[in-house]
């Protein structure tokens, strides 16, 4: 079924987490509303439920893997190019270690980075946005079908939304 | 359009004023009205005081004299002789130095959840758009940077001594991956950190800006999610940051100072060369602050409580640079090697005496004094009036250390290079002490150039990109008021987490 984007704009948090409630009581499940916000609001603040990524996940796999390439490249090197110097051997692990964690790094930066793009892409299946939430209004962003449009709309309203849009099919 | 903002609150009626007598009372803080906080800061951007296209212009008459410089150094002098690059080694140090760390301000202060931070964060996180120049001024450094291993002309090999000994004929390219995985990893930071500021810009900018904001934030929403991604992701890069900047700047210090004078083993170097460059990038944002502050028309949006709260933290830093001096002479001063009193006559007490006395003056005998003040903490113009004195201290420093390695030895056997089988058997000697290497015209300009490549792109930074941290500095306006107790007015913090 085709859903719609249904924002509401609030002057007054209390009232947008009322407005929150207000749909969870409705039926409308947490997944299908975002607050749209132009400051991270403290956890919980909003009423809304706790989400989780997988952010960490990133750096370790990243850090791992360009440890790999880094050992594998730092000791073909020497063998390539061998440099003997008195009684030193040919693959001593100090510079070794150097080289590793360099690597190990630049994986975990890359992969990190990776990570964010894909964890930071947004969350909701119709866009819809205001530029009054920057000036510290808050949106209540809704997806619903249409039958349960007016009803939403009608949450919204009830809760103290200063405006209501609809967009998105 | 201007904001109210809370930056002289009313005195409690009580008639008392508790903050009398030197104390510190709310009015060192700002706090800006929200809602008005993104069209303010735009309209500032859009019409930008004197001072800032000051500092374009001399920014890019500078960096024209840089490249002017470097030209001519590359057609007389050539790469074949390292000795010849030492200022412009020194010069782009230096700008590593200062600009390097200044991320790692914003992530750190951020780490600690401290409010005063807050205007300070995007200064200092624009400095990562220096980080790009610095992978280019990077690369002329590597090419006059001597290889490890060289065959003589009967065949054999000489080695000179390095932290990458046997490992590499030249480092360069793992040099040159940390340096560009440092870049990549700043820029990273201040795209995230920038992301809801310049989606929340989108519709007050025009032109390439919008394009660029358009394209970088188009997707940001402010939801909970992404809000949450953002703060963990900067986390994550921030620590990332921190475990690069402290590595890469070990490898720059290592390469291009330490290995440069033969015979000069020092373990203290490397943490100096960190706090040295955690005392710089402080004090450059710092400077840049307080001239937004003072000049650029930001003062109802940036207090004096930044100022006061980090001229400690760079008073903490000043010590720990003259701490880390003063071990690094008295090591070498009790252990009395040869070399070791060879190093000390090179680089403090005879060659460059002159320039070492001078550095210690303006990096601890001028700011100590200063940063040590109450009264000058206080009023704002302490820290940044210290931090002129460092920045031009840690140029000297950078000139003494840098440039003075790379003029101590020729590539040649005897001077940084030994035959393999002699590389352990015989210490490594600076005898006789050379004397100092002064620069010459165009080194002038490459130094020149070095400050003004850092101005310039800076300011197009400023230009570019918001020039505070809007969603910072609006859930900061969250966390803080004036309040009364009793019969005093004090500022309220809350701490959410």
């Amino acid at each position: 079924m085709a859903t719609q984007a249904i924002l509401g704009l609030f002057d007054d948090a209390s009232a947008a987490a009322d407005a929150g409630d207000a749909l969870k009581s409705a039926g409308i499940p947490e997944s299908d509303y975002n607050f749209l916000t132009d400051v991270p609001y403290p956890e919980g603040a909003l009423g809304e439920g706790m989400e989780r990524h997988r952010l960490y996940v990133w750096p370790l796999l990243g850090g791992l893997i360009g440890l790999i390439v880094s050992l594998v490249v730092a000791e073909i090197t020497p063998m390539a190019v061998p440099m003997t110097i008195a009684e030193k051997p040919i693959l001593a692990m100090p510079p070794l270690a150097v080289i590793c964690y360099t690597g190990a790094l630049l994986g975990a930066i890359l992969f990190t980075v990776v990570g964010v793009v894909m964890a930071i892409r947004p969350n909701v299946r119709n866009g819809l946005s205001d530029d009054r939430i920057s000036q510290g209004l808050i949106g209540l962003l809704v997806n619903t079908g249409a039958d349960q449009r007016s009803q939403v709309t009608e949450i919204l309203n009830e809760a103290g939304a200063v405006d209501v849009t609809t967009g998105g099919a | 359009m201007a904001s109210e903002t809370q930056a002289h609150p009313p005195a409690a009626d009580h008639g008392h004023d508790a903050h009398e007598h030197g104390h510190f009372g709310p009015e060192m803080w700002v706090i800006p009205e929200a809602p008005g906080l993104v069209a303010e800061v735009n309209e500032k951007q859009n019409a930008p005081s004197g001072i800032f296209r000051m500092v374009l212009l001399a920014g890019a008459a500078l960096t024209i004299l840089g490249i002017v410089g470097f030209v001519l150094k590359a057609i007389t002098a050539g790469f074949s002789d390292h000795r010849a690059w030492g200022f412009y080694v020194a010069a782009f140090a230096f700008v590593f130095t200062l600009t390097a760390s200044a991320p790692l301000a914003a992530c750190a202060f951020r780490f600690t959840k401290s409010h005063w931070r807050r205007p300070l964060s995007r200064i200092a996180e624009i400095f990562s758009l220096v980080s790009i120049v610095n992978i280019l001024l990077f690369i002329p450094a590597l090419i006059a940077l001597p290889d490890i291993g060289v065959a003589t002309e009967s065949g054999e090999l000489m080695v000179r001594r390095s932290i990458w000994f046997q490992e590499l004929v030249n480092p360069s390219g793992w040099l040159l991956a940390g340096m560009i995985g440092l870049s990549f990893c700043s820029v990273a930071i201040l795209w995230l950190a920038a992301l809801p500021d310049m989606a929340q810009s989108r519709h007050l900018v025009s032109g390439f800006r919008a394009s660029l904001y358009g394209r970088l934030a188009g997707g940001w929403y402010g939801t909970k999610r992404q809000w949450q991604v953002q703060k963990g992701g900067l986390a994550i890069l921030g620590a990332l940051y921190f475990m690069m900047v402290v590595f890469v700047q070990f490898l720059v210090v290592s390469d291009f100072a330490m290995a440069m004078i033969p015979g000069w083993k020092d373990s203290i170097l490397p943490p100096f060369y960190t706090v040295i460059s955690f005392q710089g990038g402080l004090a450059t944002i710092l400077l840049v602050a307080y001239a937004m502050r003072r000049w650029g028309g930001y003062r109802d949006l940036i207090g004096q409580a930044p100022f006061w709260a980090a001229s400690k933290v760079l008073l903490g830093l000043t010590l720990l640079h003259t701490y880390h001096l003063f071990a690094f002479f008295i090591t070498y001063w009790y252990g009395r090697l040869e070399v070791e009193q060879a190093i000390l006559n090179y680089l403090m007490f005879d060659s460059y005496i002159g320039i070492f006395w001078a550095q210690l003056f303006f990096t601890f005998f001028i700011p100590f004094p200063i940063l040590v003040s109450n009264h000058a903490r206080r009023e704002g113009w302490g820290a940044p009036l210290a931090a002129i004195f460092i920045v031009i201290g840690l140029l000297l420093w950078h000139i003494r250390i840098f440039a003075a390695a790379f003029a101590a030895a020729p590539a040649v056997e005897g001077g940084l290079y030994y035959l393999p089988s002699d590389a352990f058997s015989f210490p490594a000697l600076l005898l006789p002490v050379p004397g100092a290497t002064f620069p010459d015209l165009w080194d002038i300009f490459m130094i020149l150039g070095g400050v003004g490549i850092v101005l310039l792109v800076f300011r197009i930074g400023m230009m570019l990109l918001p020039p505070l941290s809007l969603w910072e500095m609006k859930e900061g306006s969250m966390y803080q008021r004036v309040d009364t107790l009793i019969r005093g007015r004090y500022l309220v913090l809350a701490k959410p987490e």
